[in-house]
């Protein structure tokens, strides 16, 4: 009953601009934050076959860790390959960046068209379908295909940062196949090495898919990566680092230590402004978490004075702030998601939407209620008194 | 005139005291400093994300490359770019074949070598990559039929090539006019993708950072006109008895908006710092959890511009708005 009392005295004015507050704080904070997390997670959308998700798929790739500047050996592959049982199936797909008729950077996914039709079940729109023989045919994706008002028969024109000389390609096919690959250029294997300016038996990266998690997990040991964070990891990039004739492999965790790999996109850059814009956000949700228990302060104080104790009054605001926060929260969701249709953002010509996670989600929350509530645990409820207002 | 600008200076200053001692000054100051903050932790990214461009551009620098331009530049070289198939004993294929005017400039831009070439006694130049040539078992002094749009002249194989991998797949001849596409090439000084790439992923973080900026800002622009329309309401009375002491509107008002800007740019001031200070604390983290990190750079005064323009027009806006909204009666 004490916590109807205490709330009865909780003006609808203060709950408003508290309400408002949160939500301005919590939807500033998603779409930040879900803007970050979805251009982290650029290199997995490019290189993981969204088929693949739920299968146990080890992506070997190179110490570049950046997808278009990483260069593994085929051979070397096959060779770790060779004990490996159960291995239900296994690609390998070069990607370059390059930049297209003078205009802008685009990806070039050099890939066999049977394997193509498994990872996307594309369909050619126009032209012919992907010929693994043609030096000169390049395949544009349908997106990228309007946005350029690319045609087939065109001759486009690719400048790679790995050759000396631009190449002159003609368009044999335009391809739907869905994200991420409407967003690329589609070539054959031995094009996308020409244009990455690699010898044959070199490729970017190599999806290996195995048949049970027990063999991904055995085959995971073999290459010193531990069980135990793989279990966390669910799916790994292994790359592999070339120490004279020694081949080392690292886990994805480790990467990070690896900044610019020549192109590669700088990932730490995106945690740093995460981490700043936490730290920031928790010293506006300090005061929104005051805020609530000062503008109150006359009445509470008289509360306060008539016996009911300040853990009470804090418990009772505690609950309101929870409440605000829950609401905020979902409400946050929806605007964030509609802001992200409504506004167009692009890297290497590839969409970029909120991306926000349940942990995302659940972490956001967490930390929001934690500041505000220290916040409100940190104002006297007794002997407060407003000074000019 | 010396009695007006002292009493206008005694006001402006009283105000800024009122406005220092009360709450809403928090509010005011948080309103502004925490999006600027954040826009400050953007910018700083952007700019150490340049910096980081500016030392891959500078290790590709002296890496000299061949673009497409227009043909107006003297280093440039036009070449007629078809695709032709190739009859050559029992074998069909199609081959890019580059028709140039100059074989010399062609190969000093290109940097092809010409590995193996027949002295003499030849009517028009015809060059087969070796890629190709290996394929196919072609060498020089090969006779091959070259159809263009079904119709087909006999050709000698004068010379074979070799180039990066693309140009060991083309074939290069003279005197073929009136097909295929047109295309220059052009010697450049620096590596022309890179440079491009480089910039064009700078572009796109940096309109994302844009849009993130504006994001953060836009939404406490509510709060900043909350705050000033409390601060309005709190002068109310001091203003009133200024007034009564033969204090003009116009002055008054002047005042009020000069206490507020001033406080603003406070706010602004605070809130870069905020953001240079958070920054670091995020490197000092990253830093502790053994992630190797570069140095960050300050931030710009051209990237903050737009996020500090938004606040100074919405202060302007806000307190115009609040004092029409009042008219003449304090």
């Amino acid at each position: 009953m004490w916590m109807v009392e205490i709330l009865k005295l909780v003006s609808i004015k203060s709950c408003i601009l508290v309400f408002t507050s949160i939500l301005i704080t919590s939807t500033v904070l998603l779409t930040v934050l879900g803007y970050l997390q979805s251009l982290y997670n650029i290199y997995e959308e490019i290189a993981y076959p969204e088929v693949f998700r739920e299968k146990p798929v080890v992506v070997v790739s190179s110490y570049a860790l950046a997808p278009f500047t990483s260069l593994v050996s085929t051979d070397v592959l096959k060779n770790m390959l060779k004990d490996a049982q159960d291995v239900e199936y296994i690609f390998y797909q070069i990607l370059a960046i390059v930049y297209i008729n003078n205009s802008r950077a685009v990806i070039v996914r050099g890939i066999e068209a049977k394997d193509l039709k498994i990872i996307a079940d594309y369909r050619i729109i126009d032209g012919r379908d992907i010929d693994e023989y043609c030096f000169y045919c390049i395949w544009v994706g349908k997106n990228i295909a309007e946005e350029l008002n690319i045609r087939v028969g065109d001759i486009i024109v690719l400048s790679s940062p790995f050759l000396s000389i631009p190449l002159i390609l003609r368009v044999s096919g335009i391809i739907d196949a869905g994200y991420p690959y409407n967003y690329e250029l589609l070539s054959s294997i031995s094009l996308a090495q020409s244009i990455r300016g690699v010898a044959r038996g070199y490729v970017s990266m190599a999806v290996v898919v195995f048949s049970s998690r027990e063999d991904y997990l055995v085959f995971a040991e073999r290459l010193g990566l531990h069980r135990d964070r793989m279990s966390l990891m669910e799916r790994a990039i292994v790359a592999l680092k070339y120490i004279g004739r020694e081949i080392r492999p690292h886990i994805y965790e480790h990467m990070t230590e690896m900044l610019v790999s020549r192109l590669g996109l700088p990932r730490d850059i995106y945690i740093l402004i995460s981490f700043a814009t936490a730290f920031i956000m928790s010293i506006g949700l300090y005061m929104i978490g005051q805020s609530i228990a000062t503008i109150n302060s006359h009445n509470l104080e008289v509360l306060y004075e008539q016996g009911v104790s300040s853990i009470k009054i804090k418990i009772s605001l505690a609950i309101v702030l929870a409440i605000f926060i829950a609401t905020s929260i979902k409400l946050s969701l929806i605007a964030t998601r509609m802001l992200s249709n409504i506004i167009s953002l692009t890297i290497v010509g590839y969409p970029l939407k909120v991306a926000i996670s349940k942990d995302i989600l659940l972490a956001t929350s967490i930390y929001i209620l934690f500041f505000t509530l220290i916040g409100l645990a940190m104002v006297k409820i007794h002997g407060y008194r407003e000074e000019t207002i | 005139m010396g009695n007006s600008l002292r009493a206008l200076i005694h006001t402006f200053l009283a105000l800024l005291a009122i406005f220092l001692r009360s709450r809403v000054f928090i509010l005011f100051v948080i309103s502004i400093s925490l999006p600027i903050a954040i826009a400050t932790v953007l910018s700083s990214s952007i700019a150490t994300l340049y910096r980081q461009t500016e030392l891959v551009l500078d290790l590709y620098s002296r890496q000299s490359s061949v673009y497409v331009d227009m043909p107006s530049y003297s280093n440039c070289t036009v070449i007629r770019v078809l695709y032709l198939d190739i009859l050559y004993r029992d074998k069909n294929f199609t081959i890019q074949m580059h028709s140039i005017d100059n074989l010399n400039i062609y190969r000093e831009i290109t940097g092809i070598r010409i590995s193996k070439q027949m002295k003499n006694g030849y009517k028009y130049f015809l060059s087969i990559g070796r890629g190709v040539a290996e394929l196919y078992g072609i060498d020089v002094g090969s006779d091959i039929a070259v159809c263009i749009e079904g119709y087909c002249i006999n050709r000698t194989v004068v010379a074979l090539h070799d180039g990066n991998g693309y140009l060991g797949y083309i074939a290069i001849t003279s005197g073929i006019d009136g097909y295929g596409h047109t295309v220059n090439f052009c010697r450049s000084y620096h590596n022309y993708a890179i440079r491009s790439i480089v910039e064009d992923l700078g572009k796109s973080i940096e309109s994302i950072a844009g849009f993130l900026s504006i994001a953060t800002v836009a939404p406490y622009l509510i709060a900043v006109y909350l705050a000033i329309d409390r601060v309005w309401n709190l002068y109310r009375d001091e203003v009133t008895v200024l007034y009564n002491m033969g204090l003009d509107r116009i002055s008054l008002k002047l005042c009020f908006y000069l206490a507020v800007l001033s406080i603003a740019c406070i706010g602004i001031l605070y809130g870069v710092s905020v953001g240079v200070v958070a920054l670091h604390i995020g490197l000092w983290i990253l830093k502790l959890l053994g992630v190797y990190m570069f140095t960050i750079s300050l931030p710009t005064f051209s990237s903050l511009m737009i996020p500090i323009t938004i606040n100074l027009l919405t202060i302007t806006l806000s307190v115009a708005i609040i004092i029409g909204r009042t008219g003449d009666g304090f």
